[in-house]
């Protein structure tokens, strides 16, 4: 027999409920959107009361969308106690057990919604078949910006424990991580004002911590050196540093050799700590121009297959993928699998005579 | 519970931004295991709450079940939880104190809701036999900077005195911020103020003199950084003005001279706080303890006062499980009662609140 604890702390109900297959042996429940906390370890102070309460062999946990700081409340709870007793943890929409419940009532004669508090004057929200299978992904937004399209919208709900229960086993419902739906409220600090200008040899020790920093397969000081040597001729090098501080925190090279040849960018690395900035475009942008400036027709780069943030931002600027070079990059041991290089490419479209 | 006087504790700290599980046997610390979202935080300069308490669901899991295998031993062995109820972040206590209840309802033992503050004094328990005498604890973080009374670390704690506005390792990232040094800058400007001259520009030392006695007894072991921060950020300001991006040999004289004003208010304050308890023993713990300028000064200061000082590992020093546990298991032994069910985090307990109802 499946015992299941079920706990649901989603909306500002604090639920929990010891079920037997689909039979409910005992539920409780405490209303307050700021003490799920108290709440949950009060009502499992009561299921403990239950013979079956020592029998638990699974626990199913909503797992949202809700207000974070509840939400995490109940998964927090659901994921120990089953380490505890060594028995599965099964996260489901909580949306899903609302819907299941309301399913079952007669003015449910079509497709309807589901909706749910988000506060900040938003809601949760999915679409449901009349069956209470769900159409849509779960989603936040402003309650007018939702088209409920006529249809009905349950919006007094609580997740049912016993719908949660017969979730589980739906795979369309489970999820492992909470839905917060929405980013922290954090706003990223403006950067102080930033110098971009030529690279030269006094640069290369910050350089080289930056390169450490970024590639398992880092190049030397010997390398760096023989493209600074190369400089105007056929290499373009530019660092970018914090206007206070003459601090690099980024650096970016362009081979460009002229004369209609086209140019392939080296590099483009920016500290880790100062990612997420504008500062990967910026150093982009001035090798582009370089580009222009010595009329390359095209531009080329490999990048590491691996590393999405860089091949979005070159997609953003043009860049399309032409190849795929296999094992490509070294990475270092004891993984020792190499690494695809993908090869874009930009159409620098000016032409000379 | 198996063992009364040696009793198998794990606790769990998640109050800012560590997610800490530590395993200790009576006295003897079993595992400390932590897990930092401090990368995440950096790229905003500082410890985002939302973002803190989202790591630490993550987090947990894989930290008990390091803890479990460094210390050898399995839940089940435990005789109970304990679980840092508060001073911290809200919501990032709640996943502490729910995980920690989560683990024990399902084993079946109890669980011991505890002071943040009170388990960085109790680290000092860890790993010794020694009866520890009434001590005056100076703990300086990134949260806190307070002087306590410690007569019985269980029970009986009293605030001598706290910050008034920033805590010390906040004082310390905002200055490294202002000398372009990533987040978390305390570190970092401890490492360049290293080359530099501390005694180049005489920064203030906030409430060390008094106006009157009634000044002095409000005052006297209470502490103030911002009045610091303020004028650290004018000079660095008006530097920049007169004569452009600061040189590295500036900024290693303006680090040095700030730690050294910060370091000398918090000693002067600690060891004249022991001599006034007639108390022979001083404790520092907190983060911003790892600084090596603080630790070298206290050696200095205490031996010329002649008192005794215990500063625990850097590892035991920031936040962490292990203290946690630490702090559990002396209440056990103390045969104090365990929290009840529905345990409340409270983000701004006082120290006096040892253990939670």
């Amino acid at each position: 027999m499946k015992i299941s604890l079920v706990i649901d702390t989603s909306t500002p109900r604090t639920i929990a409920a010891i079920i037997a297959d689909e039979k409910v042996i005992w539920s409780g429940f405490h209303d307050g959107a700021t003490s799920h906390g108290e709440a949950l370890g009060r009502l499992i102070d009561q299921a403990k009361n239950q013979a079956t309460f020592k029998s638990i062999n699974q626990v199913v946990v909503g797992m949202g969308p809700g207000p974070f700081t509840g939400l995490r409340v109940g998964i927090a709870f659901a994921r120990t106690f089953a380490l505890a007793r060594e028995i599965p943890c099964i996260g489901v929409v909580s949306l899903d057990a609302i819907a299941g419940a309301a399913s079952a009532l007669d003015e449910i004669i079509s497709d309807f919604f589901v909706i749910t508090d988000a506060r900040r004057k938003e809601i949760y929200w999915a679409k449901y078949q009349k069956n209470g299978e769900r159409i849509t992904e779960p989603a936040v937004a402003k309650i007018d910006q939702v088209d409920f399209e006529s249809f009905p919208v349950v919006d007094f709900g609580f997740p049912d424990p016993l719908a949660l229960v017969k979730l589980a086993t739906q795979s369309n419902s489970i999820r492992t991580q909470p839905l917060y739906l929405r980013k922290p409220d954090a706003v990223l600090p403006k950067l102080p004002e930033l110098n971009y200008r030529a690279m030269n040899n006094f640069d290369l020790g910050a350089v080289l911590e930056i390169e450490k920093e970024l590639f398992p397969d880092p190049w030397n000081l010997a390398q760096f050196k023989e493209e600074l040597a190369g400089v105007p001729k056929t290499r373009t090098y530019y660092v970018v540093e914090i206007g206070t501080t003459q601090k690099i925190v980024g650096f970016a090279g362009l081979y460009c050799p002229g004369s209609g040849a086209d140019a392939d960018i080296q590099t483009i690395s920016v500290s880790v700590q100062y990612q997420g900035n504008g500062i990967g475009q910026g150093l982009l942008d001035l090798l582009i121009n370089a580009a222009i400036e010595r009329h390359a027709p095209a531009i080329f780069l490999e990048v590491r297959a691996e590393n999405e943030q860089a091949r979005a931002l070159y997609a953003k600027n043009g860049f399309t993928q032409i190849s795929v070079r296999k094992n490509y990059y070294q990475n270092p041991q004891p993984h020792n699998k190499r690494s695809d290089a993908i090869i874009m490419q930009k159409i620098l479209g000016v032409t000379y005579e | 519970m198996s063992n009364l006087s040696a009793p198998l504790v794990l606790g769990i700290e998640s109050s800012c931004d560590e997610t800490g599980v530590g395993i200790v046997q009576g006295r003897k610390l079993l595992a400390n295991e932590i897990a930092s979202s401090v990368a995440e935080h950096a790229r905003f300069g500082g410890v985002v709450p939302e973002v803190a308490a989202r790591a630490h669901v993550d987090a947990i899991l894989p930290a008990i079940e390091r803890a479990l295998k460094t210390a050898k031993i399995k839940l089940t062995d435990l005789d109970a939880i304990a679980v840092t109820a508060g001073p911290g972040l809200a919501g990032a206590l709640l996943v502490g104190a729910s995980a920690a209840n989560g683990l024990a309802a399902g084993l079946g033992i109890p669980l011991y809701g505890v002071n943040h503050l009170a388990a960085h004094v109790a680290v000092e328990y860890l790993d010794t036999e020694q009866v520890i005498p009434a001590t005056i604890a100076l703990l300086v973080s990134g949260g806190h900077t307070s002087i306590l009374k410690v007569d019985e670390v269980t029970k009986d704690i009293n605030v001598m005195g706290a910050t008034m506005d920033d805590a010390a390792g906040e004082a310390f990232d905002k200055i490294a911020r202002l000398l372009g040094l990533p987040f978390p800058g305390g570190p970092e400007l401890d490492r360049l103020a290293t080359t530099g001259n501390a005694t180049a520009i005489n920064f203030p030392r906030a409430m060390t003199l008094f106006t009157d006695e009634s000044d002095r007894t409000t005052k006297e072991f209470s502490f103030s950084f911002s009045g610091l921060k303020s004028a650290v950020a004018r000079h660095i300001e008006l530097a920049v003005k007169s004569s452009g991006p600061l040189s590295q040999s500036t900024r290693a004289d303006i680090a040095a001279s700030f730690q050294e004003a910060v370091v000398d208010v918090l000693l002067s304050k600690a060891v004249m706080a022991a001599k006034r308890e007639g108390i022979e023993h001083l404790l520092i713990a907190g983060g911003v303890a790892a600084n090596s300028r603080l630790r070298t000064l206290a050696i200095e200061r205490t031996k010329a006062a002649g008192l005794r000082l215990a500063i625990p590992s850097p590892a035991l020093c920031t936040d962490n499980g292990a203290m946690v546990a630490a702090l559990g298991s002396l209440a056990i032994t103390a045969a104090r009662p365990p929290s009840a069910a529905g345990l409340a985090v409270d983000p701004g307990a006082a120290v006096e609140q040892v253990l939670f109802p």
